[in-house]
């Protein structure tokens, strides 16, 4: 296969037949293989090849391997498996459509979600998908008379709803979420400030929310302006902005998890605009595990920055320069760019013989294939034929809340308050970028 | 000193010379004389000449886990990627790379993809290891629970309250699997 239908194949949709009947046992002819006596034939695997093999599978075959026997079931179930598959699970979008669209698009591979007796019901139509921890996924709920922050995994539907005050007369607003490097404990952030002195205040207050306490602590003042409309970018344990100091200079920073201390972050050598700096012209964000930064400070193109070794001011490297007038208008409109597929293996040079096609997500809805080399953009057939919808980078996962609360309150035995099972309402469309 | 195999096999001697075969022998007593840049790809041979200082050209490896018909796959896999290495020192030629594997896993029945998975496994070749589990995995993606259970043989002890609750819980993952 080339390069060229590797991508063609990014927006490949898993395909969903509506037959109910494939569990009737007929008679295995094994049309794939063609070789019915091969079945059987690989019996007494190690154990640690085995949990290779299933670790690669999609997480719907995953959920299914845990029907065939006991043994597999707690194999699957176990979160040291969770993270062997997460390391090896591909970005993907994930897309929030309504019930409607989920009978039009019955092609695609959907993740029915979230509804609960005791809290309430998500309310479909004012629902929105806020950022995405290694699966888990933040969500707000805005519907009648509610206003609630939640967590949650579509996948293993499990969903948990995070205490919160509610004021009218207090703003706030989630700015990260991400998981510590060696306590593995999953903190969401988010800053408040009250309404009345908003006009004129730039100060912040700073909460803190760590999965499996039961409330948000505060964290002191926010002592940057983050200039960078969109969720922190989570890498190496650190959620990563682009902020003004009070000085109005401007600057990356960063908040450790650990310490839950906010620094300044070494940034790429880009010029100082300050306060002369468009709205929406920069975006910091990961992807392939690089902290990237796009700088559209100049209309014309947008310049990709990445960090090649985290932490290390010398190893940002102009990667590619992106000149296309659609490109520039939506990182205006937006703000955030995602990157999706960037990764080592990709040969960006001018002199690469396959042109490098870069996958973007502009804020929540618009996505773009743009063509380094050739300079033009495409737009992926799965979301020209969708409308309404919202989109996020999200890396589908079996990470469980219930695991990841035992971190941090190992005594509890029993589930935690507020984490329901729950059915139908709304649709979740997964789709793979690989 | 150079095996008189090697030599004698090779019309032009002088250049013959210079390669070195490295003798393997399998589970059932065949003997393999391979090239070494070859026989080095396998991790376990790498660190057996390089930890005994006794060992010498002519010593014989024995490999009591591997069978002749998996030593024939692996060495195949091994030579295709030597020979990529060699013409593209710097990056391998990828759709190349890609069209080999394809055609080369084509051809293995389950029972001998097994083989070689644990011939891979014990002889320490990890990118081998990784291929072919990621075969394996593509071998099982979407199918039945049915299907997955019978290729790797094994029995389902739930009994049919507790399958049944199961498929229930996760009901989406059962929707649209591919045929047996």
């Amino acid at each position: 296969m080339t390069r060229k239908e590797v991508l063609a194949g990014m927006f490949w949709k898993i395909s969903f037949r509506a037959r109910r009947n494939t569990h009737t046992r007929r008679a295995s002819k094994d049309k794939d293989e063609g070789k019915a006596s091969n079945i059987g034939s690989m019996s007494e695997l190690p154990l640690a090849i085995l949990m290779d093999i299933l670790s690669r599978l999609p997480i719907k075959t995953i959920l299914e391997c845990k029907c065939v026997c006991r043994t597999w079931f707690n194999l699957v179930s176990d979160p040291y498996f969770a993270q062997m598959h997460l390391a090896r699970a591909p970005v993907s979008i994930l897309l929030l459509t309504n019930l409607q669209q989920r009978s039009t698009y019955s092609g695609d591979f959907l993740v029915p979600l979230l509804r609960s007796n005791r809290i309430g019901n998500l309310s479909a139509d004012r629902l929105s998908l806020l950022t995405s921890c290694n699966g888990l996924l933040c969500l707000h709920d805005l519907g009648y008379k509610k206003d609630e922050i939640s967590v949650c995994n579509p996948f293993l539907r499990e969903h948990m709803v995070l205490p919160q005050v509610r004021s009218k007369r207090i703003l706030r607003r989630i700015i990260g979420f991400g998981i510590t490097q060696s306590t593995n404990q999953y903190k969401l952030i988010q800053i408040l400030n009250s309404k009345n002195q908003a006009e004129n205040s730039d100060k912040f207050q700073v909460e803190i929310f760590t999965l499996g306490t039961d409330m948000w602590r505060n964290n002191g003042f926010l002592p940057y302006q983050l200039i960078q409309p969109s969720y922190g970018a989570f890498s190496h344990g650190a959620l990563h902005w682009y902020a003004h100091s009070h000085d109005k200079k401007t600057l990356m920073c960063s908040f450790d998890l650990e310490n839950e201390q906010f620094q300044p972050f070494p940034g790429p050598p880009i010029q100082d605009h300050g306060q002369c700096r468009p709205v929406n012209s920069i975006s910091v964000g990961v992807s392939g595990d690089f902290l990237y930064l796009c700088d559209g400070f100049r209309e014309s193109n947008i310049d990709i920055w990445v960090m090649k070794n985290y932490g290390e001011k010398g190893s940002w490297t102009k990667e590619f320069s992106v000149a296309n007038p659609l490109v520039s208008k939506l990182q205006r409109i937006f703000g955030s760019i995602h990157i999706l597929n960037y990764g080592l293996n990709m040969n960006m040079s001018e002199q690469a013989t396959e042109d490098a096609e870069i996958l973007m997500l502009f804020g929540s809805e618009e996505v773009l294939a743009y063509k380094v080399r050739s300079k033009g953009v495409r737009k992926p057939r799965t979301f020209s034929i969708q409308s309404n919808y919202q989109a996020i980078p999200y890396t589908a996962s079996l990470v469980s809340i219930k695991d990841a609360v035992m971190e941090v309150r190992p005594r509890v035995k029993h589930s935690p308050r507020g984490l329901l099972h729950t059915s139908n309402l709304v649709s979740f469309q997964s789709i793979h970028p690989t | 000193m150079s095996s008189s195999i090697a030599s004698s096999s090779s019309s032009s001697s002088s250049s013959s010379k210079k390669e070195k075969k490295i003798s393997l022998k399998t589970s059932d007593g065949e003997v393999f004389e391979v090239e070494e840049p070859v026989a080095m790809q396998l991790e376990i041979v790498r660190s057996f000449f390089a930890d005994n200082e006794d060992v010498t050209e002519q010593t014989v490896m024995p490999l009591p886990n591997v069978s002749t018909a998996a030593m024939h796959g692996i060495l195949e896999y091994c030579r295709a990627h030597e020979e990529f290495r060699r013409r593209m020192p710097e990056a391998a030629p990828e759709e190349e790379v890609r069209a080999f594997e394809a055609g080369y896993v084509d051809r293995k029945s389950n029972e001998e993809l097994k083989e070689m998975i644990l011939a891979a496994n014990y002889l320490n070749i990890s990118k081998l290891l990784d291929f072919l589990t990621g075969v394996a995995a593509k071998r099982i993606e979407n199918k039945s629970v049915e299907y997955v259970r019978a290729f790797f043989g094994v029995e389902n002890d739930f009994t049919p309250e507790e399958e049944a609750n199961l498929r229930r819980e996760y009901e989406w993952a059962f929707e649209g699997v591919d045929e047996d």
